[in-house]
């Protein structure tokens, strides 16, 4: 199965918003619930001034730490590189808010679960694309799959100023002096994930007591019974 | 035979809601961590257990410290003094007590109402809920806080629930399971020790107590039936 | 506030739990499943977007026949089937509690729900008695410009015999229509998709959405066009479309033109042939532009000389794929002293530049050859013999102004006893013209304001008598309207869901019921579908088919070369005859805004944001939204001057201008002119029951003084200085 790929053309973002309120209905969220979000940034002195405008959602990682911290495995990877959330196995800990690195998670107060772009997977199954790609009004939204002939992302993917976000299904285009901009390699703040999941400290740590309490409850015994009963001490 | 009073209602009180808070708390949030755990509860399990955890998790911290503030004031001030002083004969048990701990015998050194060990157990179980309750919270808020901060809140969160559960199992193995600790168990059951048992763990705290109305004296019957 | 939000969220609740029913897939089986399942039943239907005047075509989803979402209709030849933000945010105001639906009466106390009967009775009696003692000119229709009032308002007025119908003119695009008609004949629009050398002048076509535009710009500019922004302000649009930002002083773009009509002329890189043919008064203009070199032009703009030739240089060197835009009410719609000159200057340059009906020029499309009702039929009202009370089109008042009239003005003439009686129609003059106090207070001394509307405004509020409830745009069929483009289109706003308040009537049946309560039924017997039907006949084409297929194809395709204009020498005027008659200068001549900031003020200047519009938008929860995410309201100030004023980036100022202070969050940026300061529109709603945007942000129009420019009437919303402080 071909694996999905979006391209944002920040040089072509107006910052218009048309694609945060197509995805709230498309997606049935709550007003305040948004799977894209918009950073900014500015450069220059007046009037020699420019804006970057980048918005971000789930990059759909190829090692996402969302999933590895899900408790139920309720995140999962699909084939196809879409990052998904089953609902009906969600309890809503939000483990994985916290290791996403994008800040693309939230938590859907109304349906108690996570809540994260899905590349609008109900309608790639109609074989439509994402509703932010509909609704972009200037094109700066490009999807498609990365090795169908004739994917509307092919052409831009060989292009040298399209920039992968390391590791996932997003590239970005940006002018020359923002490529800093673009956000980072996924994995680095996994660190924080391990410690979730594994706790070996916190494990550790109980594993002794629970140890030295098992051989004292073994020794005292032993000891005691070997001296006879004669122990006020109680 | 006499008795010593050793903990009044409201310190009882304080101490098994604390003991009820943890054992709830933290089988309500082990299906996170350990995954077999999480496994055998299921997603409804957790799902339940996740709105559990919340409602202890912010009614009980409440209702201990109101019982300690509130209704035992003195108490809970002489307690929180103690765990700040610390003489030699304190660092003297604990360097005796690890033999003890495994069977040994040992003189202890004279210790107050509460032996070094015991202040040991106070301290970390304090600064440990704290930490669990302030995390807590914050994730709650967690919207309030900046990202990279929330991110160190989970691991801290667990991780301190790990090292108070550590504490906390040694603490009721000594209470439950430890021969030479048990009378202290009936300390916080009645709220009484046996003269004996004051004498021998509290001698100081025992010299202090021993010619006031802390001594209450019980029938021989009732003693030998709970001594045996 | 409280136990409202919670409602709204409940109810929210309800309409999520019949989504997931839909097409949201709960579990790893079901995504997997996915694919291979039918849609869930999902019905559409096709309407136009009311969201504002651009009138987008749009497809409305249904599912359970509950309205889902709203997308472009790709059949839309403007538009090309994309909407903005609030488009998409339309679907959520259809069920909002915040509707109204049913007639409310103004008490003593506050509103009270009556009976459509009622309502009719007390209206019709207290006009008959306006009528009886005033006569039909106390009375006036005012109006946000839709085609179904276009229609039945104004023929509400004439059936009346009321000469006030009047739209939001003055406060939008006046001063540019007045230029343009007097200059060109009409407005044009641009050939964006193959044009190569674009100049914005203001207009900010991401920010004041214009759908077209956003669709056939990045297209031209893949292909290469340059496109300038000339604004005190790095918008949106400026920053991502256009290649160079000119960041001029407010209120000097006539210099700036006017330099570039003289370089034009002196280096002679002008059109000569389209001037020779098709023009008037070059020579005037000639003699009149000698002085405005581009070394006066700099030093008035503040923008660098060599920026000024060589952008005027590069674009003539494009034409006549070449154009400056027309704009729309961004820099000079009715903002300064000198704004109908600075229309009139850029429909010049784009004559100079031959680029008229040329491609990639700007293009006089046709619209769609629309029919009428039958006058022998349906008995048509007669035109009112009297004049304007306004004074739009009145000679010794403002007798080049828009037919459509000088709203601006209305409440000062009911003050003083000249009006009685008002309808407000979708327009909400409260909160969008300037000077709240002079709006609210004039508004208050008419005996009857009858407010129609499907949602509260500050002029419901805080002026109606009566407020009427109107159903919502999708609820309801509308007129039939043309769609010029290269290829002609009609399109109707169509009924798209059943109405979810059945108390709420549209506009048509409001206003034909009105009229036979006031004895004027038989300029109304007929229905809005035969009015379609006449309207579409030239076409062969029926209501049905609109409903059913959306937009349709009117005519054959518009061409290239057209070289006949509207104007009374059927040629461009460079110099206009007109303007000369009613003493107003025949060529654009430098004139300096009325008002300029000394030191410690700035000049007030406004804009759109893409997800409001004007303050029909602000209680939408999924727009006030975005607004509150990203702190929307915020006004803007230039770095440099923040940091002489101790102001910090996102920290509350104190705006304060003669006799009004308010605080508002505030935006320290490097994109605006340090001589100006920015307050977004739409903000600064003073109708407690807009309860989601109720006192968010500040308005313009709470500083900006009440006036009129002399020449188009427009309420020079710019003429404003405010000081700042610390909060």
């Amino acid at each position: 199965m071909g694996q999905y790929a979006m391209i944002i053309d920040s040089n072509r973002c107006v910052s218009c918003f048309a694609c945060r309120v197509a995805c709230q209905l498309q997606n049935d969220l709550p007003p305040e619930l948004s799977r894209i979000k918009f950073t900014e940034q500015e450069k220059g002195v007046f009037p020699d001034t420019r804006v970057l405008v980048l918005p971000t959602q789930c990059m759909h990682c190829d090692d996402p730490p969302c999933v590895e911290v899900c408790p139920t495995g309720a995140s999962f990877k699909r084939e196809d590189g879409l990052v998904l959330i089953d609902y009906e196995k969600c309890i809503g800990c939000q483990y994985c808010v916290s290791a996403c690195p994008y800040s693309a998670r939230s938590y859907n107060p109304r349906t108690k679960t996570v809540d994260k772009c899905t590349f609008c997977a109900p309608r790639l199954a109609q074989g439509q694309g994402p509703a932010c790609v509909e609704a972009c009004i200037t094109g700066a939204r490009i999807f498609g799959k990365v090795d169908e002939e004739g994917s509307p992302v092919q052409a831009l993917l060989k292009d040298q100023r399209t920039n992968q976000v390391k590791g996932t299904l997003m590239y970005y285009r940006v002018g020359e002096k923002w490529l800093d901009e673009i956000p980072a390699d996924a994995h680095r703040p996994a660190y924080a994930s391990r410690l979730v999941t594994r706790q070996p400290v916190g494990t550790a740590l109980l594993g002794l007591s629970a140890g030295a309490v098992a051989a004292s409850f073994v020794l005292t015994r032993v000891r005691r019974s070997g001296e006879g009963d004669h122990d006020e001490k109680d | 035979m006499k008795r010593i009073k050793r903990f009044n209602v409201a310190e009882r009180v304080a101490h098994w809601s604390q003991a009820f808070a943890f054992v709830v708390l933290f089988l309500t949030g082990a299906g996170l961590i350990f995954q077999f755990f999480g496994d055998f509860l299921g997603v409804e399990g957790l799902r339940r257990a996740g709105l559990l955890h919340r409602v202890i998790g912010i009614s009980f911290p409440v209702i201990v410290l109101a019982v300690l503030v509130l209704l035992t004031p003195k108490t809970t001030r002489e307690w929180l003094k103690s765990l700040v002083s610390w003489n030699k004969d304190d660092i003297r048990f604990l360097m005796l007590f690890p033999k003890e701990f495994f069977g040994g015998h040992v003189k202890l050194p004279p210790q107050g109402k509460f032996n070094a060990g015991e202040k040991i157990n106070s301290l970390l179980v304090i600064f440990s809920s704290a930490i669990m309750v302030i995390t807590g919270w914050m994730l709650i808020f967690r919207h309030l806080f900046p990202a990279w901060m929330v991110v160190w809140i989970h691991p801290v969160h667990a991780g301190t629930a790990l090292l108070l559960a550590a504490v906390i199992l040694a603490h009721a193995y000594l209470g439950l399971g430890h021969p030479s600790s048990r009378e202290a168990m009936k300390g916080m059951v009645k709220g009484t020790v046996s003269e004996t048992f004051a004498r021998e763990h509290h001698l100081l705290w025992y010299e202090q107590v021993k010619d006031t109305d802390y001594v209450v004296v019980e029938k021989e019957v009732e003693q030998t039936a709970l001594e045996s | 506030m409280k136990k409202m939000n919670r409602r709204s969220f409940i109810k929210l609740s309800t309409v999520a739990m019949a989504a997931a029913s839909g097409t949201v897939y709960t579990s790893k089986a079901k995504w997997t499943e996915a694919a291979s399942k039918t849609p869930p039943s999902i019905t559409r239907s096709f309407s136009v977007c009311n969201s504002c005047g651009n009138r987008c075509n749009i497809i409305a989803f249904k599912r359970q026949g509950r309205l889902w979402r709203i997308s472009g209709n790709p059949r839309d030849n403007k538009t090309g089937g994309k909407i903005c933000a609030r488009g998409h945010a339309y679907a959520a105001m259809v069920y909002d509690r915040y509707r109204l639906g049913t007639p409310l009466k103004r008490m003593s106390n506050g509103f009270e729900p009556i009976s459509w009967e009622q309502a009719y009775e007390e209206i019709s009696d207290k006009l008959k008695d306006i009528l009886r003692k005033n006569g039909p000119e106390a009375i006036f229709w005012s109006e946000y410009s839709k085609p179904i009032s276009n229609f039945y308002g104004a023929r509400f007025m004439a059936a009346l015999g009321s000469p006030n119908w009047t739209t939001h003119a003055s406060t939008c695009f006046a001063a540019r229509n007045v230029g343009f008609n007097h200059t060109l004949g009409g407005l044009p629009t641009g050939d964006y998709e193959n044009t190569k050398y674009v100049v914005f002048i203001g207009r900010a076509p991401a920010d004041g959405i214009g759908t077209s535009i956003l669709k056939g710009l990045p297209m031209a500019k893949q292909k290469g066009a340059k496109v300038v922004a000339v604004d005190p302000r790095l918008s949106y649009s400026a920053n991502s479309l256009a290649n160079e930002w000119m960041a001029i002083r407010p209120g000097t773009d006539l210099a700036l033109l006017l330099a570039w009509i003289h370089i034009m002329i002196k280096e002679n890189l002008y059109d000569r042939e389209f001037v020779s043919k098709h023009t008037v008064g070059f020579s005037d203009l000639e003699a009149a532009v000698s002085q405005y070199t581009p070394a006066w032009a700099a030093g008035i703009t503040g923008l660098p000389e060599e920026q000024i030739s060589r952008v005027v240089k590069e674009m003539a060197a494009a034409k006549p794929a070449a154009f400056v835009e027309p704009g729309w009410h961004a820099a000079y719609g009715s903002n300064y002293r000198n704004s109908t000159q600075t229309a009139r200057a850029i429909a010049i340059i784009n004559a100079l530049l031959g680029n008229l009906n040329q491609p990639g020029g700007l293009c006089f499309y046709s619209g769609a050859n629309l029919g009428s009702l039958d006058s022998s039929r349906h008995q048509a009202p007669p035109n009112s013999p009297y004049k304007r009370v306004d004074g739009a089109g009145v000679a010794g008042k403002y007798p080049l102004a828009l037919g459509s009239g000088l709203h601006h003005l209305l409440p000062g003439l009911a003050k003083e006893g000249k009006f009685k009686a008002g309808f407000f129609y979708s327009i909400n003059p409260a909160r969008t013209v300037p000077d709240r106090e002079y709006v609210v207070s004039g508004y208050k001394n008419l005996e009857l304001s009858v407010v129609i509307d499907w949602q509260f405004s500050e002029t419901a509020e805080h002026v109606a008598d009566y407020i009427l409830p109107e159903s919502h745009p999708l609820e309801r069929d509308g007129i039939v309207e043309p769609i010029s483009a290269r290829m002609p289109q009609v399109s109707m706003q169509s009924k798209a869901i059943e109405p979810v308040h059945p108390g709420a009537r549209g506009l048509d049946r409001i206003v034909t019921e009105l009229a036979q309560a006031m004895g004027f039924g038989r300029y109304f017997d007929f229905k809005l579908d035969d009015l379609n039907k006449a309207m579409l006949f030239p076409l062969k084409l029926f209501p049905v088919h609109l409903q059913q297929r959306g937009p349709q194809v009117a005519g054959g395709a518009w061409d290239y070369g057209q070289t006949m204009f509207r104007t009374p020498s059927g040629k461009v005027e460079l110099a206009s005859g007109t303007f000369a008659e009613h003493g107003f200068s025949k060529v654009p001549i430098w004139e300096s805004p009325l008002i300029e900031p000394s030191s410690g003020e700035f000049r007030i200047i406004h804009g759109h944001q893409a997800y409001l519009t004007h303050s029909q938008t602000i209680n939408n929860p999924y727009l006030v939204s975005i607004a509150k995410d990203y702190h929307g309201e915020a006004i803007w100030i230039n770095s440099k001057k923040a940091r002489e004023l101790g102001i910090a980036d996102g920290s509350d100022v104190i705006v304060s201008a003669k006799g009004y202070e308010n605080k508002v969050r505030c935006k320290v940026t490097e994109r605006i002119h340090p001589e100006a300061i920015f307050v977004p529109a739409g903000y600064g709603s003073f109708a407690s029951k807009l309860e989601r945007g109720f006192e968010l942000g500040i308005s313009m129009n709470d500083f900006v003084p009440h006036a009129s420019e002399d020449i188009s009437g427009h309420a020079m919303m710019q003429e404003a200085v405010v000081s700042i402080r610390k909060a």
